[in-house]
């Protein structure tokens, strides 16, 4: 499963053998709970994820591998370019001069793009290619579209 | 509460206290009991089972304190327990607490109990933070739904304890106050039920459980309670009959039985806080994000720990520390006050000796670690209540997994290297018997400030100045890598079985209060004299005989059986270059590491460091001293590691390993260092 801070998915089914799944489910964590990956730990090996229903859990993301998620949210930057696969975004996470200037580069909510290049983004829309910087990747929330 | 009768018209009764781990549970316990607390053994596994009393009008409460299960569907050895209990041996009465904050994840067990039977009342607790978060609950309409007395408490500071027990007092004297719940199952569930529940009505003598919730138990995990009055057939036949219906409903619904059981609980569970709750607040709390931003922080967050380390290090070393020096002083001065008394030279001079050196001399040893145990445990119940612990673990689990341990078991090996017996106490904080036992047997190769004392007085005696401390360091270096490669090894052999899924809850950051902190060090230390005492003493009397026998020899020579020992030992030595008067050291050593300097003294005579320095070359020192650092620390660990561990076999393989792993990294130290000319 690919994993990245800031990260929404929800759960579609748990297959499990190991306990693991099992352990979950006991603790309300079912199919249709919805899970965001709060922060990595150190080399990734660690992590800690927000249940809907708020509670705060360290996992290790090996573990994950057993469940089967549907991906609901993630931040621009976690991702690599992939041809033909389309993106929608969904929110901003930055304050007011941010979302001003996105505006002002026509990067709106809605916009459905295909990402080219990941040194710096560059964004393929129907309207043309936005270029966007690293750390304002990391303020888009988007969402794959199917 | 006002006790009218006296305590011949009490009736006893028996509570069980059962919640999911981090809702208060051990703070509502000791509210209710005070200090009047019992630690002892669930049988057959070597987990902890508190139980305590408080007394109710009319009714003498014995209270059994479950382990923290998140559901009576077990899937590890606390839930086990919880689900063994609750089917074969059903309290009278149930208190279950929900979490003010995050009902949702509560309420998935409280379903569970409510549908046993068993009469039951619900406390709400943490109602404090939940009002300051502008959270309403409607109490009224949770009791409603859970068809019993609902109480908002707050545990910590004692708010609505006498409503908690008025709701108990009450239910108990009028049982139709509570009524087991219904949750809505897809109909070929409720069916099979249904089913189930008939056939075991015409099994089931037991009046108090309910036959829905046996039933259920049955289709979701498979567990009977044990009828033993039941011909086997019968039995045989309606297992028989569950495997059949789970395996219909299964394919019915596509899905494993116990997801299908823990939606239905937990759909329920969403729509009563849905009811029950005017919002849902995001439980990481403002506050609890602040601080996570820093002491989790990607770059901070790992200095910040070792720093927040090096405080607890501190804080228990340069308090506990002297203070076990300065009770073991007095026991000296009394010691030796002692034998020119009267009544001990009256004595034939081998009963006062055993009796002073011996037995006082052991009993001293015990209460000398008193203060540090009591201060140990104050700046752990500090950490863990706080909510830090979960973040250490969460920021050292990438290095402790790689022995198959988690980020806990770092800290009680960290704090090893201050003192061995208080770490292996603070295992019981880790959360499976997989990773206590493990990281138990890895503290006594820690190199603890008793063995430190060691080697600094010998080092400086057989090594130049300006080597000395690198001799330590070495020292300390070698202790580090041993404690991995053991970890390596034990994992490698799955010694103590597979570890456990890993999953844990960080709690929001809180005070720990002073009542749970101070009751807490308190019953460690009444458990450390009850448990260990004994076994301390007798191993110091053991030793004080094998260095004062056969009467008439000089003690600690050649002549006693300590040194019978040495001698016949010396085959086994001469190889790691440790000769008979070395040996008689590292059997007092067991007594206690500071000893071993002491015995020295004794057994050298006069003028100990030039006779040292003429009898042990620098390569048999550093030999000695590296089969001081990894043999069996002392007989408190030992009794320590029985206590905590509840098992001889897991106490006789930390001897074990100890002594063969000193012997082999010896040999190697002083064979390796013979062949390169040393």
């Amino acid at each position: 499963m690919m994993i990245a801070e800031n990260m929404e998915c929800i759960i579609k089914s748990v297959n499990d053998s190991s306990g693991f799944g099992e352990r979950l489910i006991q603790m309300g964590v079912l199919p249709g709970s919805k899970m965001r990956i709060v922060r990595i730990g150190f080399r990734g090996s660690t992590v800690e994820v927000v249940v809907d229903e708020g509670q705060s859990i360290a996992l290790r993301s090996k573990e994950l591998d057993v469940l089967d998620c549907r991906l609901v949210s993630i931040p621009l930057s976690a991702l690599t370019p992939e041809q033909g696969k389309k993106y929608r975004i969904k929110k901003f996470s930055g304050g007011q001069g941010f979302l001003q200037k996105m505006n002002d580069r026509n990067v709106r909510i809605s916009t459905i793009f295909e990402i080219v290049d990941d040194h710096p983004f560059e964004l393929k829309t129907e309207n043309g290619v936005i270029a966007v910087g690293r750390g304002e990747a990391e303020k888009i929330i988007v969402e794959p579209v199917d | 509460m006002s006790n009218r009768l006296t305590d011949m018209d009490d009736k006893s009764i028996t509570i069980a206290i059962s919640s999911i781990p981090n809702t208060g549970k051990s703070t509502l316990f000791n509210k209710l009991t005070g200090a009047h607390q019992a630690v002892g053994n669930w049988a057959g596994v070597s987990v902890e089972k508190k139980s305590g009393h408080f007394r109710l009008d009319g009714y003498d409460v014995t209270l059994i304190d479950l382990p923290g299960a998140y559901s009576v569907t077990p899937t590890s050895i606390e839930e086990t327990i919880v689900s063994n209990y609750l089917l074969n041996t059903p309290p009278d009465f149930i208190i279950n607490i929900i979490d003010a904050r995050n009902m949702y994840r509560s309420l998935g067990l409280t379903l569970q109990l409510a549908q046993s039977g068993i009469p039951m009342v619900v406390a709400v607790n943490m109602m404090d933070e939940a009002r300051r978060a502008g959270m309403k609950i409607d109490i009224k309409a949770l009791s409603n739904h859970l068809g019993c007395k609902v109480v908002p408490i707050v545990a910590r500071t004692g708010e609505g304890i006498d409503e908690l027990k008025n709701a108990i007092l009450k239910t108990l004297k009028d049982p139709s106050l509570f009524r087991p719940p219904n949750i809505s199952r897809p109909p070929v569930v409720e069916n099979a039920i249904i089913t189930l529940a008939k056939k075991i009505e015409k099994i089931n003598p037991d009046p108090v459980l309910n036959k829905t919730f046996i039933a259920e138990r049955l289709l979701d995990s498979g567990e009977l309670p044990k009828y033993t009055q039941v011909d086997k057939k019968i039995l045989e036949e309606i297992v028989k009959d569950v495997k059949h219906l789970r395996a219909k409903t299964e394919m019915n619904l596509g899905e494993d039985m116990s997801v299908t059981c823990a939606k239905c609980r937990f759909n329920s569970a969403r729509g009563l806080v849905n009811e029950a709750t005017s919002e849902t607040i995001r439980v990481p709390d403002k506050f609890t994000n602040a601080l996570d931003k820093v002491l989790l922080n990607k770059y901070a967050g790992l200095p910040m720990f070792f720093i927040i380390m090096f405080l607890l290090f501190q804080g228990i070393y340069a308090i506990g520390t002297p203070l076990q020096a300065i009770i073991g002083d007095f026991f000296t001065l009394m010691q030796s006050a002692l034998h020119e008394t009267v009544i001990f030279k009256s004595l034939h001079p081998f009963i006062s000796n055993l009796l002073i050196d011996g037995v006082l001399n052991g009993a001293g040893i015990v209460i000398s670690f008193f203060p540090l145990i009591a201060v140990f445990f104050i700046f752990m119940s500090l950490i863990e209540d706080s909510g830090y612990m979960a973040r250490a673990a969460f920021l050292l689990d990438r290095l402790m997994h790689s022995l198959g341990l988690d980020g806990k078991a770092f800290i009680n090996i960290l704090l090893g290297y201050g003192c061995n017996v208080p770490a292996i106490m603070g295992t019981r904080i880790l959360s499976s018997r997989h990773n206590r036992i493990i990281t138990m047997l890895l503290i006594p190769f820690t190199l603890c400030s008793a063995r430190f004392q060691v080697f600094v007085f010998l080092s400086a005696i057989l090594f130049a100045p300006s080597v000395a401390p690198w001799v330590v360091t070495a020292l300390y270096a070698v202790s580090f890598i041993m404690v991995f490669a053991i970890g390596f090894l034990l994992k490698l052999f799955k010694f103590a079985g597979k570890p456990e899924p890993f999953i844990m809850e960080i709690p929001p950051f809180r005070v720990p209060t002073l009542n749970t902190v101070s009751i807490r060090a308190w019953m460690e230390m009444k458990s450390f004299l009850y448990r260990a005492s004994t076994f301390i003493v007798a191993g110091v009397v053991l030793v004080w005989l094998l260095t004062n026998l056969p009467f008439g020899v000089e003690p600690g020579s050649i002549n006693t059986w300590a040194g019978k020992i040495g001698q016949f030992l010396q085959p086994v030595f001469s190889p790691i270059g440790i000769g008979w008067r070395e040996v008689i050291a590292l059997i007092f050593g067991f007594v206690a590491k500071e000893i071993v300097v002491g015995s020295m003294a004794v057994i050298y005579g006069a003028d100990t460091a030039t006779q040292i320095l003429a009898s042990i070359t620098p390569l048999k020192g550093f030999s000695f001293m590296i089969f001081t650092l990894l043999y069996t620390p002392c007989i408190a660990t030992i009794a320590a590691i029985k206590s905590e561990s509840r098992s001889w076999r897991i106490t006789g393989i930390s001897l074990a390993l100890g002594l063969i792993i000193a012997w082999v990294m010896a040999f190697i130290v002083y064979q390796g260092g013979l062949l390169l000319g040393f």
